[in-house]
């Protein structure tokens, strides 16, 4: 397993009862203990953890209290378990809060190859842990093949290099890991379950938990079952009981609301997990002005359609087009003129000018980039173009 | 555009209804509820869609012609929808829309091309500032939806986000994130604690055990200095007596106990020997010899043969006896020539005589099978047996001495005799033959009973019978003899025992009594023999014993040799050396008791031996001193244990509670609801900024344009010459001829209508795309204000459809207008 970011807050919406809200937030360490009591229940040679464990390190007194008692489960279970610290729990944070059971072995940062017995032998477990939260070298340097050994498996948390949606922390190109004739790489850090390569093994099992919207789909662990030969089998096994999902609709060709709340129900996934649902709402038609004018009142109706599902709506995200756009008339053409022009750029920017002004919004809110205040005018002119639209019921 | 049909399929009350509309001004007058607003709702619902429910099924078309002649219809039909689908065709071709209706919306339609009464009286309603936008909106002509939308906005907005307020959603929520941001930061703090808490927390628990080791120390020294007091007394007295045990007695504390053991012992020893002296027994020797007691022991074992041989003698004579008396009685029967004891026949006679028998049958049957035949009548051996049967019979008869069967035989022997004779007369020749044979047998006969001892001539029955007898009387012989010899053995054997005997009977012993007599001889012999024994064994063991406790005497002698040795004194002086040696036992017994007491009262060495310490130095502690470091260290541990509670608990409400990341949760949440807030008030203000830049661009290219002809208008209908609209704050104002200024609001309410309608006149004129519609727009009018108006609208380049209910509007517009009028 790895990235079970187990402190990190979920952007849930306002409205939640306390209750929710903490169970909600809780999903982590519950993924994590269901992880445990499956390692246990079958018995597992060893758990490899590749990092990130916490999401605030330097204060994660209550997760690491959390984390140390499952691994105190495994240690009434004989398990041993290996690890190490990703860019969200670097060494420097001090993540020692707590002493960690013995069977738990923590790589350092210069790295080292660990000797684990077996019943018909043993092998090689290799890693290292991110002193500082940046660590942008190649990491290969760490991994130099021991002799012997029944097996080699190397736990890394990094970057592979073609990816460029996460910062380069420790990047690798998957041939160069290759070179180095492991027999499974344990990757971390990057959240979206992946496999860079089959023969080895060089797998990314995902963060334990969806935590943003775009984790999606159902989150947990591999058990890896490695043959005297041959590549390993791998089986996943969801262990997070909340998942995110985000359901794309359009209303182009739709009349009533009713079809549009059908089409997102049809795209709900069949899980017994709880859905953190963003919903999308894209095209142009007829139910355009009803989303644009009454968004929070449509989705107030989604919720209580949705009663009847294990779902809570994270957002409901409308992002429809006018069809007024594609007219000719006067006004319209100089709405969609003056919104790109820059004499309204700069009347946005003396109005926004207010927001810098309010000392606790300065502390708490991000100020709108180019491109932010671009899409703003955008938004606006369509707003402004409501009024054009055909009224619907 | 001018309007040439309206046609109202279903509408409201009205079902398949067509009017054709004047080309420049079509009134429609009727009652209340006469349908005039139906057909005006009707028409701007064909533009922009029903607002009634479906089950109306509302449907129905408008015709327009065109500038260029062209027929425009636009038919409008509710199905799936309320508002209706809608087709507009242009000489039968369907085209967009937008090609009719070149950007008009509903609104702007409601703006521009209707007016109405309500219109007009919401002015009344309206704050300065509100009218003034709403106539500097009617002047912006086309953009006054927009204007209004944005106004809209606005307000929103204000709800949303004001930068000085504290009201707005996103000001409170900002407020409430920085109450969670501080409430974070106080618990960032509190963790950054952590480590240093349980460091703490660590030397808490050391201080706490160095406390209560320091206690423990107090204590015990309250203890000592308390024991050190109560063992003083006891200490200084043993100090002095002490030397005492380095003395040492010179006998030891045994030495009486021993002495007096060994006095008593040797004492009951001499005694013992003394008795035992007078124990020993007198012996005197056994009165039979080993050699006799030896032959007695035989006759003793033999006495049992003895009575064995008696019986056996005794029973051999009586049966002798009764041989005697079988003999005789076997010899009675028998003629006296046979003497049983000499005749031979044995087993071997037997059977030679089982053959005569045989031969003689034979010989019988030859004679029967002769006498049966015709002349020589065959007589069978059987039937000479039976003829000679009556003999044999007569002489058993004779023989047991039957005379009365005798007789009878007798007489049936003769009978049988003489028809014997009479049978063999006729068979001669064979019978010679057979006569032989039996001489033959007869001969056999004579040599068998020579042979047998027996007398010729009797009959061979008798000869079995003899035989028999004879066999008997031989067993009896043989019976005879055998007892005669088991007699003759027995007496000779009881004779030779009688002979050995002889020594030990009294004279005169009879044979039977002789066993009896040596049993008792013997018994008497053995109990000698045992008493003789006992007495020697009894002697012998006195003997040791006697040994045993001189030997004992001696040792025990020694013993008291060596006491008196020990003692350095003799056995007068040695009980004065005993009493002094038990005195100087006893002081030490007393000092060792001093001190078991002192160790009682303090059992522990270590802690004795600085008790005594203090007691020898004389520097025992103070017990206030020690009760003052008592409380100050009792002051700091609660300190320390209240210290360490709440150390305790703040620790496990950081690793337990999860408060930090609840409350962090908590402000994520409330941030995403800020971010939204202000992303909407964001999206706001860029519409109010493209709204302004909007305003501009009209205010600077149209809206003069507009305010030049309705001023125009205005002007000719009141004394106002002239409408301005603010460059900077677009305060709209009115200028009479006179000079003087006047802002919307100061107005009275028939020329704000007439200034509102100028706006709405010259916008129309502007922009003429669809015909006016006018709802009872005169009804608040005064007659000279309606007649400036009339004669306005005759001007008015655009086609008019009015809508009233009023007959002095009907008449005016029949006067000043003209046109089509429908009466409904």
């Amino acid at each position: 397993m790895a990235d079970l970011h187990l402190d990190r807050p979920l952007p849930l919406p306002p409205g939640l009862d306390d209750d929710k809200q903490d169970w909600l937030r809780k999903a982590p360490l519950r993924a994590l203990e269901k992880a445990v009591t499956a390692a246990v229940k079958k018995q597992v040679d060893f758990v490899l953890i590749s990092g990130d464990i916490y999401h605030k390190a330097d204060r994660s007194v209550h997760a690491f209290w959390a984390f140390r008692n499952q691994m105190v489960r495994l240690s009434d279970a004989a398990i041993p378990v290996y690890m190490i610290h990703g860019n969200h729990d670097p060494v420097s944070a001090g993540t020692n809060y707590f002493k960690l059971p013995a069977n738990v072995h923590v790589f350092p940062p210069e790295g080292e190859a660990v000797w684990h017995w077996t019943k018909t032998g043993g092998g090689w477990i290799y890693g290292f842990s991110y002193p500082e939260p940046a660590y942008t070298e190649t990491p290969y340097h760490h991994y130099i093949k021991q002799h012997g050994g029944d097996f080699h498996i190397a736990l890394l948390h990094g970057q592979a290099g073609s990816d460029t949606s996460h910062a380069p922390y420790a990047p690798f190109q998957p041939s160069e890991l290759r070179q180095l004739q492991m027999d499974y790489w344990a990757l971390g850090h990057i959240h979206q379950r992946q496999l860079l390569m089959e023969d080895p093994p060089i797998v990314y099992p995902g963060s334990l938990t969806g935590l943003t919207r775009k984790e999606t789909g159902e989150k947990g662990v591999y058990e890896v079952r490695m043959p005297s030969s041959g590549r390993p089998d791998l089986y996943f096994l969801p262990c997070a009981d909340v998942l995110q999902h985000t359901v794309v609709t359009s209303i182009q060709h739709l009349y009533h609301m009713d079809e549009w709340i059908q089409s997102v129900k049809r795209a709900l996934p069949e899980t017994e997990a709880h859905i953190l649902l963003t919903v999308q709402v894209k095209g142009s038609g007829r139910l355009h002005q009803l989303f644009r004018q009454q968004r929070e009142e449509t989705a107030a109706v989604l919720e209580s359609e949705l009663h009847s599902f294990s779902c809570t709506l994270m957002r409901l995200d409308v992002q429809t087009a006018s069809s007024t756009r594609d007219t000719n008339s006067p006004v319209v053409q100089d709405i969609l003129d003056l919104s790109g022009r820059e004499e309204t750029r700069k009347e946005l920017d003396q109005r926004l000018e207010g927001l810098h002004m309010h000392g606790s919004i300065r502390r708490h809110a991000a100020f709108p980039d180019e491109q932010t205040k671009e899409e703003l005018l955008k938004q606006a002119a369509d707003e402004l173009l409501l009024t054009l639209e055909e009224e619907v019921e | 555009m001018r309007l040439y049909r309206i046609h109202i399929e279903s509408f409201g009350r009205w079902k398949h209804q067509t009017w054709e509309a004047d080309e420049k001004s079509t009134l429609f007058f009727g009652w209340n509820e006469a349908g005039k607003s139906t057909i005006l709702s009707f028409i701007e619902s064909v533009f922009f869609g029903f607002t009634v429910s479906t089950e109306a099924r509302s449907a129905g078309s408008l015709q327009f012609v065109g500038k260029d002649g062209s027929i425009w219809l636009l038919e409008r039909r509710q199905g799936r929808t309320k508002s209706g689908d809608l087709r507009i065709t242009k000489d039968g071709q369907t085209v967009k829309e937008e090609e009719f209706f070149q950007g008009m919306t509903r609104k702007s339609f409601q703006l521009t091309c209707r007016v109405d009464l309500d219109q007009l009286q919401r002015m009344d309603d309206l704050s300065p500032d509100d009218m003034n936008r709403m106539l500097l909106d009617t002047s912006l002509a086309g953009i006054a939806p927009v204007l209004q939308r944005s106004e809209a906005l606005r307000k929103e907005g204000e709800k949303l986000f004001k930068p000085r307020g504290q009201k707005a959603e996103a000001n409170r929520t900002a407020v409430s994130l920085d109450e969670l941001a501080a409430s974070i930061s106080r618990w960032e703090d509190k963790l950054d604690e952590y480590k240093l808490l349980n460091q703490r927390k660590d030397t808490i628990s050391t201080r706490m055990a160095q406390i209560d080791e320091e206690a423990a120390s107090l204590r015990t020294k309250q203890e000592e200095a308390e024991t050190a007091v109560r063992t003083a007394a006891l200490y200084t007295r043993w100090k002095e007596e002490k030397e005492l045990l380095e003395k040492e007695p010179r006998l030891p504390s045994h030495a009486r106990r021993e002495m007096e053991t060994i006095e008593e012992i040797i004492q009951e020893l001499s005694e013992e020997k003394a008795v035992v002296k007078e124990q020993f027994p007198d012996i005197s020797a056994p009165s039979l010899t080993k050699e006799e007691a030896a032959q007695l022991e035989r006759l003793h074992e033999d006495a049992s043969h003895f009575h064995m041989c008696l019986q056996q003698y005794d029973e051999a004579g009586s049966e002798l006896e009764l041989l005697q008396d079988k003999e005789e009685d076997l010899q009675k029967p028998l003629p006296e020539k046979i003497d049983l004891t000499v005749s031979t026949a044995g087993s071997a006679a037997r059977e030679q005589l089982q053959r005569l028998f045989d031969q003689k049958d034979q010989l019988k049957k030859q004679e029967q099978e002769m006498e049966k035949r015709p002349k020589t009548l065959p007589v069978s051996n059987a039937a000479r047996t039976v003829l000679i049967l009556p003999y044999v019979l007569l002489a058993a008869a004779l023989l047991f001495g039957d005379w009365t069967g005798a007789l009878f035989l007798a007489a049936l022997a003769g009978t049988i005799t003489l028809l014997r004779r009479s049978l063999f007369t006729f068979h001669d020749s064979e019978m010679a033959g057979l006569k032989r044979s039996w001489d033959q047998f007869y001969e056999e006969v004579d040599e068998w009973c020579r042979k047998s001892g027996l007398p010729p001539g009797w009959d061979l029955t008798e000869y079995r019978e003899a035989v028999s007898m004879l066999e008997t009387a031989s067993g009896i012989l043989d019976q005879r003899r055998y007892h005669e010899r088991k007699r003759q053995t027995a007496s000779a054997w009881m004779d030779e025992y009688r002979q050995q005997a002889d020594a030990f009977l009294p004279p005169g012993t009879s044979s039977a009594d002789v066993p009896a007599y040596v049993k008792q001889r013997w018994e008497d012999s053995k109990q000698e023999e045992k008493t003789f024994t006992q007495l020697v064994e009894r002697r012998d063991w006195l003997q040791e014993r006697q040994h045993e406790i001189e030997t004992k005497i001696a040792f025990r002698e020694a013993q008291k040799q060596d006491w008196l040795e020990k003692a350095g004194t003799d056995e007068d002086h040695f009980w004065a050396v005993v009493e002094e040696a038990e005195a100087l036992r006893e002081r030490q017994a007393e000092v060792r008791d001093i001190w078991t007491r002192i160790c009682t009262l303090i059992p522990v060495e270590s802690q004795r031996t600085r008790v005594l310490q203090l007691i020898d130095e004389d520097q025992m502690p103070s017990p206030e001193n020690i009760h003052e470091q008592q409380t100050a260290l009792a002051a700091e541990r609660e300190k320390l244990v209240k210290e360490e509670t709440s150390i305790s608990l703040s620790l496990k409400e950081m690793e337990e509670e999860g408060t930090y990341e609840k409350i962090r949760q908590q402000y994520t949440t409330e941030k995403r609801l800020l971010d939204d807030l202000l992303e909407r008030w964001m999206v706001i203000e860029a519409a109010q900024a493209l709204t302004t830049t909007l305003r501009k661009r009209y205010e600077e290219e149209k809206q003069p344009a507009v305010l030049q002809r309705a001023a125009d208008r205005f002007a000719r209908m009141t004394e106002y010459k002239q409408i301005t609209a603010g460059p900077d704050d677009g305060q709209f104002t009115v200028h009479r001829s006179d000079g003087v200024s006047f802002q919307p609001e100061e107005l009275s309410r028939g020329t704000k209508e007439l200034l509102y309608l100028s706006l709405r006149l010259a916008l129309v004129e502007e922009n003429p795309v669809l015909p006016l519609f006018m709802d009872e727009a005169l009804v608040n009018m005064d007659a000279p204000r309606r007649a400036a108006l009339w004669k306005e609208l005759a001007d008015l380049p655009v086609q008019m459809l009015f809508f009233t209910c009023h007959e002095h509007l009907q008449e005016e517009w029949r006067e000043a207008a003209s046109g089509r009028e429908y009466l409904l």
